[in-house]
């Protein structure tokens, strides 16, 4: 069974779930680096 | 109910962990599981776990331990559908070659740390502490799988690496949640940090893979989604997870769940020595990258484990002696997430697919999808966790009691680790990857997995759990 070659272009809706999941993975990882250090210290 | 792995890696695991709560009322009743202990004389390996069977010879101790898996686990199998005797038979093959690698692995010239050599009154040995056994374990397996396939077919009923581990995972809440009692703050900041690294390795790992799969390797999104989920999330739930939430042919999830099982095998083997090396000053974020890093729950809770043997015998070499499972436990908290949000995303895939991409008429998701595909033995983790955590500390009293359930329930998490091992090399044929067909899929993987999720992972981990270490004994 050969894996399918594509010549599917990106729809708006796969391009908008991969940027919302990036901008939100960068928007989230500032917010939850300040909660980890400002409520759940490593020390 | 529906009859699954998953439910019975639960149920299973419950059994082990209330039977050995029994010692908080004083009534010892798994005491007589075997201990295996590092060794110079094969005679002294053997013991019970509990002082209350102390009189019992540790081969009668090993009998027993190993009749007690093998109704249960036999038990279990009939309630899946299996072939009860066909099981039985392949069980106790695999268990009795399992635990001769265990304790090939804690031979004192492998196991012994150097603080340790006097007592054997030997001049060297390995340091590769007792956890060497599940290196000779997925070693045996792989040389079966590969070399032996008409043993590894015979075998088939019961290789079943995801069980084993699922119950083993059930049965280490407990153990975890007696050692976080002693060290909340930490243990808190675990969890937090853990469900922090899923949440940024979710996000970006699928959209970079599934990105990368369409655009540069111009694969279908039929398969770019199931392998972007196997890449980056979590192997081989996730993939069919994935493939069934967007309706892919059941042949892509099987090719996918494929190089998921044979690549974690290489991650397995390569990512710990890779912590040894660059890792040892920063245990948790070692043990949380195996948890991002390493597909399929067996590997990544296997990596976890032999990373913290390794990193503990180096701090040990260097006069520091950390407790006992803190790697393991950040290693298996980061799983477990990934394993909880596994139904979600397969959720948020469904409707993108039903309602952007395939635009079905009438097509629902609902909220049953995502509990059908939550991977049930997390909620055993999560009990027994706090189970016992709750216990020890609101009734401090119980502590010994409880590390005694605790070091019972290890007895037999420590035999599932080791089964793991023995049958994900099982199941490892490598002759697959050379297999017409799969060698896109599998280039997409290499490219993904070594180019930016291994190192995506440490980078993760490295944010969230930089400077924190276990407590230290002594």
């Amino acid at each position: 069974m050969r894996p399918d070659l594509s010549d599917e272009p990106l729809l708006p809706a796969e391009v908008k779930l991969i940027t919302w999941s990036l901008v939100l993975g960068v928007v989230l990882l500032g917010l939850l680096v300040w909660v980890s250090e400002a409520f759940f210290a490593a020390g | 109910m529906k009859a699954s792995e998953d439910w019975w890696a639960l149920w299973i695991g419950l059994l082990v962990f209330a039977l050995s709560l029994c010692t908080l009322a004083g009534r010892d009743l798994l005491g007589w599981g075997v201990t295996t202990q590092v060794w110079l004389s094969p005679a002294k390996a053997l013991a019970p776990v509990s002082k209350a069977y102390a009189v019992l010879p540790g081969v009668a101790s090993l009998a027993l331990t190993y009749l007690f898996l093998l109704a249960v686990m036999t038990g279990g199998a009939a309630a899946l559908g299996l072939d009860a005797k066909r099981f039985a038979a392949g069980f106790s093959v695999i268990l009795w070659a399992s635990w001769l690698c265990w304790l090939a692995g804690n031979n004192a010239y492998v196991a012994a740390t150097p603080d340790k050599r006097a007592g054997f009154g030997i001049g060297w040995s390995l340091s590769l502490t007792g956890e060497a056994g599940f290196i000779v374990a997925l070693a045996a397996g792989l040389a079966i799988g590969n070399f032996l396939p008409g043993v590894a077919t015979w075998l088939a009923e019961a290789t079943r690496p995801e069980w084993y581990v699922k119950i083993a995972i059930v049965v280490l809440g407990g153990a975890l949640g007696v050692q976080a009692a002693g060290a909340r703050g930490l243990a808190t900041a675990v969890l937090f940090r853990g469900f922090a690294a899923i949440v940024e390795a979710y996000l970006i790992y699928w959209a970079l893979v599934y990105l990368i799969a369409r655009r540069v390797f111009r694969l279908t999104r039929e398969w770019a989604a199931p392998l972007a989920s196997g890449i980056s999330i979590c192997g081989v739930s996730a993939a069919i997870a994935t493939a069934a939430a967007i309706r892919a042919r059941p042949v892509v999830a099987i090719m996918v769940s494929s190089l998921v099982v044979l690549f974690a095998v290489v991650e397995l083997v390569v990512l710990p020595f890779a912590a040894e090396a660059f890792l040892v000053h920063q245990p948790l974020v070692a043990g949380a990258w195996m948890g991002l890093a390493v597909k399929t729950d067996g590997a990544a809770v296997a990596s976890g484990a032999i990373t913290e043997a390794l990193l503990r015998a180096r701090a040990a070499a260097a006069g520091i002696t950390y407790q006992e499972g803190w790697m393991l436990m950040t290693t298996t908290t980061v799983k477990v997430f990934i394993d909880m949000f596994i139904g979600v995303w397969a959720f948020v895939l469904a409707l993108v697919w039903a309602y952007g991409i395939r635009k079905d008429e009438g097509r629902t998701v609902s909220a049953r999808d995502i509990w059908e595909r939550f991977p049930k033995f997390v909620l055993g983790y999560f009990v027994t966790f706090t189970a016992l955590l709750g216990l020890v500390v609101t009734r401090p009293g119980l502590l010994d009691a409880a590390k005694l359930a605790s070091a019972e329930t290890n007895v037999f998490r420590v035999l599932f680790f080791v089964m793991t091992f023995f049958t994900i090399g099982l199941v490892s044929n490598f002759a697959k990857l050379r297999e017409e067909g799969i060698g896109r899929l599998a280039l997409v993987y290499v490219v993904c997995l070594f180019g930016f999720i291994v190192w995506i992972g440490l980078a993760v981990s490295w944010i969230f759990f930089h400077g924190m270490e276990p407590p230290r004994v002594g």
